[in-house]
């Protein structure tokens, strides 16, 4: 028996020259009916509305293409896993079975990279807040750690008194290098001499081992210039420090802030086209390390942060429309089960959202919100979006980075994570919230639990 | 202190004068010799005369002392003294005319060391030729001078010599019955040292057999096989027993076989082809000279050995089967071992090292002899391209040169050198297309010696960096991939050739400490030829491993051993010797011999005390590279005669040249490493195996701990040896 056709209610839009495309069609939304293989409906069947997916085979394809765009340009290259992207124990050991040290900043963190497995000899303690308990611990695991400002130094200098193990430290160093805003924030900073300041005071104590120079230039770089210049200021910092003190440092760590391929808001072209590409970060760092007056025989190893460039392809949210309606203007607009509680990262991406069915070419100007009582919850305010009914299937890509650590709890329970492994094998990675969870944790003082008379 | 050194010298150069005759340098085999030449005692004064006279020259003239103590310059002198007193009576004059004999054959063992080293020849035992020529010739008119006839009364001079107990044992050796040939062959030899008798025919076979079990068995084949050739012919052989004829054939079997070239099947072979040469050439000599009556000595031998030294070195194709001995050892069967052991030591002071052009995971689409353009004239070439998990070269499609992933890839100097050529703005090919008229599309050749090119080509239009004449070290960025030239999708083409145009026919060279990725594991490689569809990658040393293992002389070693009941501290030093070859010496002057360069530590020899501690770090790093992969193994074969006991050795001595049942397996396994970039230390297994026709009859195990502060521990057995690089201490003590 045939299918009967699905009803679409009828629109009526103004032709704008250009609609067409080039071939003479109207421009189609594709629809993303699988993912990895796995289809949408089936993960939404088995695993609720709406799904967080994450690919396996996206993550290991994608730190592997990072890796030779370095490797072929480098000799020594290190990724480590940027935990507060993306700090899932699934995700974390994904990276980490692809050879990732642990990248943190925060004692929780520092703690989660152990309880998966890695040694503290492979772990980078970044960040503002690190208290004197983590400290100890980290010097004590071989942790190399980030020192952020003054105060943490002398804690640092005050704690290697004690400690079995000479603390290794490395400093963050923050620097022009022709972005706006410059990051300043972080770490000491280069022109003003903050750096050399710090750079003295490590040297001088011979309680701590210098091992490397930090810098962490921003985020969602898209032009790789900064980098180059960053690569060669700490190359220059490196070759000074041990024309002044016979003292070699052993990686040069450009921390992270490549963009991904989301699309900023505000941005004239999608986040696709922008992107430069790891080759182009590569050739910025690797070309200013090699030219610089670092010994050939001898470079410092280069480190990497990378987060975001290499987990946002790999996440996906799968969902359901909840319902559509007309606002007050007479512009469409639809809601969905997804809220920025959960997709934290629509406050700046113009995040691709597709059906995950087949439709027609008619679409309309559409705004998207989430489900919460909430004003501010809108995934897009404006985008060309086919008419889906209640109950179809939509998918929100580039969804990887920041969300899963970054989202609340609020209003709605948090859904199922799943992990479709490389041979299209689903997992789940993260239980969805209950009640139960939500309130095992609260307390409710005794007088106000007596029973009503 | 200076004088017990040129005592010491004298000694040596003494004692090496009489064993250099067989080409030993065996002071047991001297001292042998020695009571031989003294059989007959006023030859053997003035022998010893000659040799005196000869070194002492030498020395006070100032020649190379290794040379004189190899008793290089007084073995000629010493034959010319012993021919000179065996024909004469004993007498003032005569000893005057012996020194001046040995003055006469000390100048023209030099005039012909000079004329000969050009052409990489020994001068054998010529000096003595034209020495004793010179002074028989003489002498018909020297008067003064009585025949001796010392040799025409054997039983007066051994009873003066040694009383009756020495004419008995005398008689008992002569009057042997049987063995008529090996008598003769005892006579020949003891025609070596001007002595007509069997007992000194035994004592040399003996002292032969003790130096070197396969010099004694070619003393046998070649005196056999010119005794069968003469009876073959007809000629008669005992004559030569009393001309001082028959050893020219036990000298040129030796020389030939074991001691010019690497003892080995061929070697026998040769020896054996060669004899009945130097047979013919004796024969015809021999009535050349008859005109002006004198004896042609060991002349053929001379001919037949310098003929074939020479042959040999002009091969142009050189075969492993039949190598000329370039380190020469002490033994025959010391070469021997050592060539097919040292093989790695050999090979690294050959080629001159040129690595892969490139960094990171390649991998190799094209080799040697290829199927698609590695042709003929071109065979010897590589293309690099680089794949993903899948083996595919690109990504997407792969319509667009972007797609593929070597597309627009840093390209690095190989290796030092010169910019030859450089082809630039040639176009780059759009995918599936190629450029048939400028093939080679832009190119870069370097060049890193002479006859030793390397050319890189298929680069990227416009992304040539360096320009002809730029010196460029290793490592250094050259230009991006491309796809110029006769290239349909994008990819890297190497060649090592011998001269500096683009497009010239490709050299059969190697390359230089890489790696093969092949199932997970990771093959490393010194020397060699990367092979279609491996995934290469250039090895990476370890700082760790660097440091530990670069030796230099001058620098010293503190080594402690510890187990339950000892507790030894020893200071070893590393030094070299004129030849420039390094090796650690302890108090006791055992030495490990060791060439390092920048891939690893390949020690290549051992002599000394086997119980010394130094013996243990022979075994435990014998061969060391200083890259670390994770799991990679080396092996390679040690010296047989280092590890087993004297009686089967012998056996194995013999044997040597046909068939090596004895051996000495190293291998090395890097286990373990605290971390990949910046570790604290790297552990490494290493056993050794000792087989005997391939059962493994012992093994020793070694766990070596390199660590970050210098200090390497090798553990075996509850012992553990910490060897540290000691720290100068000049500062502490101006500081007191």
């Amino acid at each position: 028996m045939k299918e009967k056709l699905k009803y679409e209610r009828p629109i009526i839009t103004k032709i704008n020259a250009g609609v067409t495309d080039k071939f003479g069609m109207r421009p189609k939304m594709p629809a993303i009916k699988e993912i990895d293989g796995v289809p949408v409906d089936t993960i939404i069947e088995k695993y609720g509305s709406p799904t967080f997916v994450i690919s396996e085979k996206t993550i290991r394809d994608t730190l592997k293409e990072a890796k030779r765009a370095f490797t072929t340009r480098y000799p020594k290259v290190k990724f480590a896993w940027s935990y507060k992207t993306n700090y899932l124990n699934a995700v974390c050991k994904i990276f980490h079975d692809e050879g990732s040290w642990a990248e943190v900043v925060s004692g929780f963190e520092y703690d989660k990279a152990l309880a998966n497995g890695v040694p503290g000899n492979q772990i980078i303690f970044n960040g503002p807040d690190k208290s004197k308990e983590d400290l100890i611990k980290a010097a004590e695991n071989g942790s190399y750690i980030h020192i952020d400002h003054f105060d943490e130094l002398y804690d640092i200098i005050s704690i290697s008194e004690t400690t079995t193990k000479r603390p290794k430290v490395a400093i963050r160093v923050n620097m022009d290098t022709g972005i706006y805003p410059q990051w300043d924030r972080f770490g000491f900073n280069y022109e003003n001499g903050e750096a050399w300041n710090a750079l003295n005071r490590i040297m001088m104590s011979d309680k701590l081992e210098l091992t490397g120079l930090h810098t962490h230039i921003g985020t969602y770089m898209m032009t790789p210039e900064p980098y180059a210049v960053a690569a060669s200021k700490l190359a220059e910092l490196a070759v000074r420090l041990e024309r002044k003190f016979n003292h070699k440092i052993k990686y040069i760590d450009m921390g992270g802030g490549f963009a991904s391929k989301n699309t900023l808001k505000g941005a004239y072209l999608p986040g696709k086209d922008t992107f430069p590409g790891f080759d182009k970060y590569a050739e910025a760092v690797s070309n200013a390390l090699i030219n610089s007056e670092l010994d050939p025989n001898e470079m410092p190893v280069l480190f990497l942060e990378t987060g975001r460039a290499l987990i946002d392809d790999a996440g996906y949210i799968t969902g359901s429309v909840l319902a559509n309606k007309r606002l007050a203007n007479g512009r469409r607009s639809m809601i969905i089960d997804t809220g920025v509680n959960m997709l934290f990262t629509s406050f700046w991406y113009e995040h691709e959202i597709y059906p995950a069915k087949d439709v027609s070419s008619h679409a309309e100007d559409t705004t998207i919100y989430g489900p919460l009582c909430m004003n501010i919850d809108v995934i897009r305010s404006a985008v060309k979006f086919p008419l889906l009914q209640k109950g179809d299937k939509y998918v929100i890509k580039r969804t990887g980075a920041y969300n899963m650590t970054q989202w609340m709890q609020f209003i709605t329970l948090r859904p199922k994570i799943i992990l479709i492994d490389t041979q299209g094998n689903t997992h789940v990675i993260r239980e969805n919230e209950t009640n139960e969870s939500l309130t095992s944790h609260e307390k409710v003082p005794e007088h106000l639990n007596k029973p009503k008379k | 202190m200076i004088k017990e050194k040129k005592i010491q010298t004298l000694k040596n150069a003494v004692l090496n004068s009489y064993s250099q005759i067989f080409f030993s340098e065996n002071k047991i085999f001297a001292l042998l010799l020695i009571i031989v030449s003294f059989l007959d005692f006023w030859a053997g004064i003035y022998g010893l005369i000659s040799v005196l006279t000869a070194n002492i020259t030498a020395y006070i003239l100032g020649y190379d002392k290794t040379l004189i103590k190899k008793g290089a310059y007084g073995f000629n002198a010493l034959l010319t003294g012993l021919g000179t007193g065996i024909i004469f009576q004993p007498s003032i004059e005569l000893t005057v005319i012996v020194i001046f004999g040995a003055l006469l054959t000390f100048f023209v063992t030099v005039a012909l060391q000079g004329i000969l080293a050009k052409y990489a020849l020994p001068y054998l035992s010529i000096p003595f030729l034209l020495g004793i020529w010179a002074i028989i010739l003489a002498t018909k008119d020297f008067t003064a001078l009585g025949l001796s006839e010392r040799n025409i009364y054997t039983y007066n001079e051994l009873y003066a010599l040694g009383g009756k107990t020495l004419i008995n044992i005398y008689e008992k050796f002569e009057n042997i019955n049987g063995f008529e040939s090996l008598k003769i062959y005892f006579l020949s030899l003891g025609a070596v040292f001007f002595q007509n008798n069997i007992l000194a025919g035994i004592i040399i076979a003996s002292g032969l057999l003790y130096f070197s079990r396969i010099a004694f068995s070619l003393s046998l084949i070649g005196f056999y096989a010119a005794y069968l050739f003469y009876g073959l012919t007809g000629a008669d052989f005992s004559a030569l027993a009393y001309t001082f004829i028959g050893f020219n054939y036990i000298l040129t079997s030796v020389a030939a076989g074991a001691y010019f070239v690497i003892p080995s099947e061929r070697s026998y072979l040769w020896t054996l082809l060669l004899l009945p040469v130097t047979v013919i050439i004796t024969a015809s000599l021999e009535h050349v000279f008859s005109v002006w009556q004198i004896s042609i000595y060991s002349l053929p031998f001379n001919i037949a050995v310098l003929l074939f030294i020479y042959a040999l070195k002009l091969r142009v194709r050189k075969n492993s089967k039949l190598t000329d001995t370039f380190v020469r050892q002490e033994t025959p069967e010391k070469s021997l071992y050592l060539f097919h052991t040292a093989s790695e030591e050999f090979k690294n002071k050959n080629y001159f090292p040129i690595g892969l052009p490139v960094k990171g995971d390649w991998s190799i689409s094209q080799a040697h002899d290829g199927k698609y353009t590695h042709k003929d004239k071109w065979r010897h070439a590589w293309d690099f391209v680089i794949t993903d998990e899948k083996k595919l070269q690109y990504k997407n499609k792969g319509d667009y040169l972007e797609d593929y992933y070597c597309f627009d890839k840093p390209v690095f100097a190989p290796a030092a050198g010169i910019i030859a050529e450089v082809a630039d703005g040639i176009p780059d090919n759009n995918i599936g297309d190629v450029n048939v008229e400028q093939n080679w599309g832009n190119s870069i050749v370097i060049k890193h010696g002479e006859y030793l090119y390397s050319q890189i080509s298929h680069l990227k239009e416009g992304s040539i960096k360096v320009r002809k004449g730029d010196f460029v070290k290793k490592g250094d960025l050259l230009a991006n991939v491309g796809n110029s030239g006769y290239s349909p999708y994008p990819h890297l083409h190497f060649q090592i050739q011998a001269t500096p145009y683009i497009g010239s026919e490709t050299l059969d060279y190697p390359l230089h400490n890489y790696i093969i990725r092949k199932n997970g594991k990771t093959e490393l490689v010194t020397f060699g030829k990367p092979e279609e569809g491996e995934t290469t990658a250039p090895a990476s040393s370890e700082k760790i491993l660097e440091n530990a293992l670069h030796l230099v002389p001058g620098k010293n070693l503190s080594v402690n051993l510890k187990s339950s009941e000892k507790n030894i501290t020893e200071e070893w030093k590393i030094n070299k010797d004129i030849w420039n070859r390094t090796f650690i010496t302890d108090k006791e002057d055992s030495k490990a011999w060791f060439y390092e360069n920048d891939s690893g530590l390949y020690f290549s020899n051992f002599t000394g005390n086997k119980k010394s501690l130094l013996f243990i770090i022979f075994k435990a790093l014998y061969n060391t590279n200083k890259s670390f992969y994770k799991g990679t193994e080396i092996t390679s074969s040690i010296r047989p005669d280092l590890f087993f006991g004297k009686l089967i050795l012998t056996l194995q001595d013999f044997a040597a040249p046909f068939c090596i049942f004895l051996k000495a397996e190293f291998k090395m396994t890097y286990t373990e490493k605290d971390d990949d970039f910046i570790p604290e230390f790297v552990k490494t297994e290493s056993t050794i195996s000792k087989t005997i026709f391939g059962k493994v009859k012992e093994k020793e195990h070694f766990t070596v701990i390199f660590h970050k502060s210098g200090e390497t521990e090798i553990k075996f057995d509850n012992n553990i040896l910490s060897i540290k690089p000691l720290k100068k201490t000049i500062l502490n003590q101006t500081a007191k």
